[in-house]
């Protein structure tokens, strides 16, 4: 096991019950290492897994057979001792931010929930300067989330996971939900992060444009299996898979072909 | 060009918060007229005005003149949602049924929409199907009554960009039959992609008017200008 | 606009009984033991305010009355004309009239107890026992159902086998069968609470599969997800997370089940399985109407049937009032 990596995955299966007594498996058999300090696009279309892959590396839910590891350490045991070690290491971003925000907190109590062990005075701090860098207004503080737009929303969401300050971060289609021009934001917002982000991170995506902006490997993922994983030039360019080539010529030409 | 639909100064008067409009566009026939705007522009309100079909609650008032050049039943829509639009308690095959056409047209349209319908899958649910199945079988379901007008909203914001350019291209097919279409979109490229010619809408006004390629090369109005560089772009190096 | 009218309605016929049946020995008229033989079902007696000479008198006033028999032996009340009773100041109650006058607005039962101080006093009984048994079984039904929801497995699986037995169990068998099982020689106040005790176990099954129910889809909502990302513990998650958005149903739950609590105390006093006299409750007030014939000439027995009925349409008019208020972000709404 190479000691650069900061996932591993051998052989993660994760099934759900299904019609019939069948089993339905949204992630199969996938084998895969994510490098340290490498930012990760997991590309494909809804239903391929790629939500269920990232609740597994955030250990949200346990896979059904093989082993994740994180940072060489089992993630059983990281979930069974040191749990909340690792939730400072790794950290999420929902996609729909309407409900990743308990809708009876206010904005200032759901980001004191990202604040483990810091107290009083340090806590207060922390969180104005949390707020200046998602670049959200002071007296928002207050509100409840269904005062705010979904991009300010978002920005909360992203303010609560920083708050942990994580060393990789998990994006689950973070702008899937919001308006083009909010998306910019936040995809803005997401670019000026990058550097703080050591372990890197894994921007789960079925738009190929979203994911060049932040990405450098491509990870491509259909019906719970890996189809494709390449440098982002070799994805774009000269993808193997008939499924990868398919689906970077499926989205509209951008700047447009009159 | 024969013009189809009129709208004239349209307003949608709330009591209480935001008032949409005034709004004047036309739709001539054999064009695809693209609405661009984000959520809350007052994109689908429109949709509905045009189809006779808005619900005037809470005080709710339509002035203006929408001067509809073919009869209602030439206008067709799909909506955004295809999952929610079947109702979930009948099978497809008896819900195409209930527009109360003839089975061979019912099969052409079929046909024009590339779904393969055997007699099986009439009787499925709509559960048992895709997004993009569901959404082609909406679309031969709107075209099965020889409409002149299209009317789409937002057709593919809940489909994969795979279904997504698969959707595009029966659009594209259905311009060709000489159909028109208004295609209503949060999403630039589309639009652009599929109309002749385009409004922008924001909050609730009409901001500026034109042919794609004018609009692309040199927008007049900031809210054009952010949305464009807003549409996320291939990043290479 | 119609519904706040009639939840101001509803508010304020509680309130006004709740205060009364608080302050019950300075409001009602008479002793709810007195008996009175001589008026024994007596009707409720009419305020007047012209005489019979058709004169006009600022205070109300009422005539005394005299009983006499019909042939069929039913008892009749004339009123004595000579002497008008003004209305006044009672000893205790803010309600009297004056000497030899009595003022029934209720009328009597068969033994000449004022029917509505009876009913004052039996509203202590019988809000109490709705009051209590509806927290009591919320309050249980919401602790298993949280526990099954949060766990699930086996814990799930054991808690819910037994609160669908108790569903599935015909309410009023269970009543009789929880009743018989229990001796049936106990002072009032042990029955009082035994009567506590059977309506909630009957009725805390359907809060707990709700209440489950609720914890399982809230348990897989992102924002609780969240919070186990944030490396929060499961209590924590439970009590902050979860919890606090079942207690706007909790609220509405409690106020529409109150009714049935009220239902189930008249059902077993009726029976003479509930609260016995000389403790009086709303269903042992309704012992009288058993009787055909009491009911066929004495419709006013039945007066304590008429508050049970009005209790339980202001109790659910305010359950709706408190469900139609519930903010739409607090409602249990995916918009996925």
């Amino acid at each position: 096991m190479s000691s650069d990596s900061v996932f591993q995955l051998k052989q993660v299966f994760k099934a759900y019950p299904s019609k019939g007594g069948k089993k339905f498996h949204a992630v199969d058999g996938v084998d895969l290492e994510l490098k340290w300090g490498v930012a990760y696009a997991l590309v494909g279309e809804s239903g391929s897994g790629k939500t269920t892959f990232g609740r597994l590396l955030s250990g949200m839910i346990p896979p059904t057979e093989g082993e994740i590891f994180f940072e060489g350490k089992k993630m059983r045991d990281w979930m069974r001792r040191d749990r909340r070690k690792f939730c400072k290491k790794v950290q999420v971003i929902f996609q729909n931010p309407y409900l990743s925000l308990d809708p009876k907190w206010n904005i200032r109590e759901i980001l004191e929930e990202g604040t483990l062990g810091a107290w009083g005075r340090g806590r207060k701090r922390k969180i104005e300067v949390i707020l200046e860098r998602v670049c959200l207004p002071k007296d928002c503080l207050p509100k409840k989330p269904h005062a705010l737009s979904g991009g300010e929303r978002q920005r909360v969401a992203i303010a609560r996971a920083l708050l942990m300050e994580p060393e990789f971060l998990i994006l689950d289609e973070p702008t899937s939900q919001l308006d083009v021009s909010t998306q910019a934001d936040i995809m803005n917002l997401l670019r000026d992060l990058r550097p703080t982000l050591t372990g890197g991170l894994l921007f789960i995506t079925h738009d190929i444009a979203l994911a060049s902006q932040l990405a450098e490997v491509f990870i491509v993922m259909r019906h719970g299996k890996i189809v494709e994983k390449g440098l982002k030039k070799e994805i774009l360019f000269s993808a193997q898979a008939p499924y990868t080539q398919q689906l970077v010529s499926a989205s509209p030409a951008w700047p447009p072909v009159f | 060009m024969n013009t189809l639909i009129d709208v004239k100064d349209l307003v949608l008067d709330y009591p209480k918060g935001p008032r949409f409009g005034p709004m004047s566009f036309s739709i001539a026939e054999k064009e695809a007229f693209g609405l661009v705007g984000e959520s809350g522009a007052g994109k689908s309100t429109v949709a509905l005005a045009l189809m006779n079909v808005l619900k005037f609650k809470g005080g709710r008032k339509l002035k203006g003149k929408i001067e509809r050049h073919c009869s209602a039943k030439e206008i067709a829509y799909v909506p955004q949602d295809p999952a929610a639009a079947l109702d979930p308690l009948f099978t497809v095959g008896s819900q195409i049924r209930e527009l109360g056409c003839s089975e061979v047209a019912i099969l052409e349209a079929l046909e024009k929409v590339k779904l393969p319908l055997t007699g099986m899958s009439l009787k499925s649910y709509p559960h048992e199907l895709s997004g993009g199945m569901l959404q082609r079988l909406l679309i031969a379901m709107a075209l099965v009554r020889r409409p002149k007008l299209l009317i789409a909203d937002e057709p593919t914001s809940s489909l994969d960009v795979i279904h997504q350019a698969e959707i595009m291209k029966l659009f594209h097919a259905v311009r060709a039959e000489g159909i028109s279409v208004l295609f209503i979109t949060h999403h630039l490229p589309l639009a652009m992609d599929l109309c002749s010619r385009m409004a922008v809408l924001y909050e609730g006004k009409i901001v500026e008017t034109g042919i794609p390629r004018e609009i692309y090369e040199a927008p007049r109005h900031e809210f054009t200008r952010r949305l464009l560089e807003a549409v996320p772009v291939l990043e290479v190096a | 606009m119609k519904r706040g009218f009639l939840f101001g309605v509803a508010i304020l016929f509680l309130g006004g009984l709740t205060l009364a049946t608080a302050f019950a020995d300075r409001v009602a008229p008479y002793d709810p033991n007195l008996e009175n033989r001589a008026q024994a079902l007596h009707p409720p007696t009419p305020l007047h305010f012209w005489d019979e000479k058709g004169e006009f008198h600022k205070r109300p006033f009422v005539y005394a009355t005299q009983m006499g028999y019909e042939a069929n032996m039913l008892r009749t009340y004339s009123q004595v004309l000579k002497k008008k009773c003004f209305l006044r100041r009672g000893r205790h109650a803010p309600l009297g009239v004056q000497a030899p006058g009595k003022l029934y607005i209720l009328g009597t039962d068969s033994r000449g107890r004022d029917i509505f101080s009876r009913i004052l006093y039996g509203a202590r009984t019988s809000l109490s026992i709705g009051i209590l048994g509806a927290f009591v079984s919320v309050a249980f039904g919401f602790l298993v159902g949280a526990l099954a929801g949060y766990f699930g497995g086996w814990i799930d699986h054991l808690l819910m086998r037994v609160a669908e037995f108790f569903i599935m169990m015909p309410a009023l068998y269970l009543l009789l069968a929880l009743r018989g099982a229990l001796p049936p020689t106990l002072d009032s106040f042990q029955v009082y609470l035994l009567i506590v005790l059977i309506l909630s176990a009957i009725g805390w099954g359907g809060v707990a599969r709700v209440i489950r129910g609720m914890v399982l889809s809230l348990r897989e909502r992102d924002f609780v997800l969240a919070a186990r990302v944030l490396g929060r513990r499961t209590p924590e998650i439970l009590f902050r997370h979860i919890l606090p958005h079942t207690y706007g149903y909790l609220a509405v739950i409690v106020s529409i089940s109150i009714p049935g609590y009220i239902f189930g105390e008249s059902f077993l006093s009726v029976l003479g399985l509930g609260i016995q006299e000389p403790a009086i409750s709303w269903g042992n007030l309704l012992t009288e109407s058993l009787s055909y014939s009491v009911v066929r000439f004495h419709p006013w027995v039945l007066f304590p049937g008429l508050f049970i009925f009005l209790t339980a349409f202001c109790l659910n008019i305010i359950g709706d009032a408190l469900k139609a208020s519930q903010s739409p972000e607090d409602k249990l709404k995916e918009n996925v």
